[in-house]
């Protein structure tokens, strides 16, 4: 149930991420949204393992602190997680901060080189057909 | 690689071998000494913590490549005020299949430091000039033949503008021939492209997926303990080298109980990054790797100028979050540049009990961040003189920089809470020399109060070399098992 929750809460903040840097993808018909959100579950599994344990309790705390507006982060709409989002960027704690930046790296990175990956897809497709 | 070298790479169906040299770490400077032990007749079994793939098996700088080939995914960093965020390879060819093939030798003024406080013996550059050579004609270091990218020729114009020294740094590459006016293709002369099919050919095995986790001596014998993909595996061996890198040999090391002077003078190059953006085009998705720097300022900090495909703008740009589309519309007209600095702080490598990875700590001094931030005003001064219009530093909390006198904004030292540093360079957590009380090991990397034990990888070099690493790490493990084998 825990590994459950910390999951939505990576997939939510996953989503959120990729609409707070990269607004146009939401009219867009490419959607590796449940890509990135694997992507990042993987890499937190490959991290060095005495920081598993922390990154999974202070994603968990990131979860509950959306209690403080009302609801779990996961359970919050799309407005209420970005303003979360910016609450912990610009946390006075370190690792609120560093948190954020992990996720939000490895987000930019995935999707960044997902879309390159797809247009060079659809050039081939197209010089072919 | 040939039929007869294929049959070299094993996969054990008993938990017991034996050899007579073992190597472990299959990075540049266990590759060489494998490779030059095996042609001297030597038995020897190659042993690498990870997979055996071929360069080609994914896209340089690519997220395929982070998975593959680098540890932990690449997701490590060195812990201190600020932290600084490190790679290394872990793949047959170790950092040599990840790292940017620039190519320098060691500056004479640091190898003459080395031996006065140090205490090195026989490590001048004239002693060092037959290894460098033969690694240069090994691995084909030579210059770009054709044009260099455009972003990199934006830091030679800045330089030649303010009169500063710029260099064409050479790689370990093989280029296709092209038209003078087009950027080059090559391959990366890696040491899967190198050193290890050569050893391969002269008879040493290579033992890949395979972790060791500690070294005991019994009976003038070394026994392995560690596991070869999930099966507990022990090798016993006369002589070991261990080759694991500037993080991994120290933890070896010490989980082994073997702990003087060992993972206690880690030293790191902690680098800064610059986008630029220019309202010309610089960039491209076949772009590659830049190869000038800037080393007016060297040994205390120099520019050059880094992988620029657009998913590593965008991460660089994550602290300026607000201009991520800048870099979905312009991202042709941006590269990230970089200041590295040679620092003299130093961090440790220790192992935490119950836990596979180590734990690294690294202090930067308050002279490291003033550094820093003369380095980043110069970088940012070179490139308003390239007619860059918009900087983008990795600072948090700053504006970008859109006029020289915008400058005048970095803090004379970094502040430690907003900075965001990485390194790709790691070495000296095991110094070599005769100074007992600096040293790990000796001159020749035998490690001091052991018999047949050695080190041959960055972690010998006593301190930062202020250049690209991967040329003396080479030339010294070339030097130190031609002496293991009475060749010099």
């Amino acid at each position: 149930m825990i590994q459950q929750m910390f999951i939505n809460t990576v997939s939510a903040l996953c989503y959120s991420l990729i609409s707070y840097r990269f607004p146009a993808s939401s009219n867009s018909l490419y959607f590796p949204h449940n890509s990135v959100v694997q992507f990042v579950l993987e890499q937190q599994k490959r991290m060095p393992d005495y920081l598993q344990l922390p990154l999974f309790v202070l994603t968990l705390i990131f979860e509950f602190s959306g209690l403080l507006r009302g609801s779990l982060f996961h359970c919050q709409s799309p407005s209420m997680r970005e303003h979360q989002i910016l609450a912990w960027k610009n946390s006075p704690f370190h690792v609120c901060r560093d948190l954020m930046r992990f996720y939000e790296s490895l987000v930019v990175l995935y999707w960044q080189s997902d879309s390159i990956h797809s247009s060079n897809s659809c050039l081939i497709s197209q010089k072919s057909t | 690689m040939s039929n007869l070298s294929e049959i070299n790479l094993i996969f054990p169906v008993e938990s017991n071998l034996k050899t007579e040299i073992a190597v472990i770490g299959s990075g540049p400077g266990g590759a060489i000494t494998a490779c030059l032990l095996a042609e001297a007749g030597r038995e020897v079994l190659l042993i690498e913590e990870g997979a055996n793939l071929p360069l080609e098996s994914c896209q340089p700088f690519s997220v395929e490549e982070m998975v593959q080939k680098y540890r932990n995914g690449g997701l490590n960093a060195a812990f201190g005020q600020p932290k600084i965020q490190y790679v290394e390879g872990r793949c047959v060819g170790g950092g040599s299949e990840i790292n940017s093939g620039l190519y320098h030798r060691t500056p004479p003024d640091l190898l003459e430091q080395w031996r006065t406080e140090f205490e090195v013996d026989t490590l001048t550059e004239h002693d060092l000039i037959p290894h460098f050579e033969a690694c240069e004609q090994a691995v084909n270091v030579c210059y770009l033949p054709g044009k260099a990218p455009t972003a990199s020729l934006k830091l030679q114009e800045g330089a030649t503008a303010l009169g500063w020294q710029s260099l064409q740094v050479p790689r370990w590459f093989c280029y296709q021939e092209t038209e003078e006016n087009t950027v080059p293709k090559g391959t990366r002369q890696s040491m899967t492209k190198t050193f290890i099919p050569r050893a391969l050919k002269a008879g040493c095995k290579l033992l890949a997926n395979t972790r060791i986790k500690t070294l005991k001596q019994t009976n003038q014998q070394w026994i392995l303990t560690g596991n070869y993909q999930r099966y507990p595996i022990q090798i016993q061996a006369e002589t070991v080298f261990v080759c694991c890198g500037a993080i991994q040999t120290p933890a070896l090391l010490r989980r082994s109980g073997i702990k003087n002077n060992i993972g206690n003078s880690l030293r790191m190059h902690p680098t800064v990054k610059i986008i630029a953006q220019f309202n010309e085009e610089i960039n491209a998705l076949d772009m590659g790797v830049p190869v000038h720097q800037v080393k007016e300022f060297a040994p205390q900090f120099s520019f050059g100028c880094s992988i620029s495909s657009p998913p590593y703008l965008s991460v660089a740009m994550t602290d300026h979050p607000q201009y991520t589309n800048i870099v979905e519309k312009y991202w042709q007209n941006m590269a990230i540049y970089y200041a590295m600095i040679t620092g003299e702080g130093s961090g440790t490598v220790r192992n935490i009990p119950f836990f596979h990875d180590p734990l690294v700590r690294y202090h930067l001094t308050s002279q490291d961040l003033k550094d820093l931030s003369e380095a980043l005003q110069k970088l940012a001064l070179l490139l308003f003189e390239a007619e860059a219009k918009i900087l983008y530093p990795s600072i948090s909390n700053i504006s970008p920089f859109t006029h020289p006198q915008d400058l005048t904004k970095i803090a004379e030292q970094l502040p430690v809470k907003q900075t965001n540093l990485m390194t790709v360079h790691v070495f000296s957590s095991c110094p070599m020399g005769e100074n007992l009380k600096k040293c790990a090991v000796n001159s020749f990397g035998k490690v001091h109060g052991f018999n047949n034990l050695y080190i041959a990888d960055a972690s010998l070099l006593c301190t930062a070399p202020g250049v690209n690493p991967q040329g003396s790490i080479m030339a010294i493990a070339r030097r130190n098992v031609l002496k293991f084998l009475n060749k010099i």
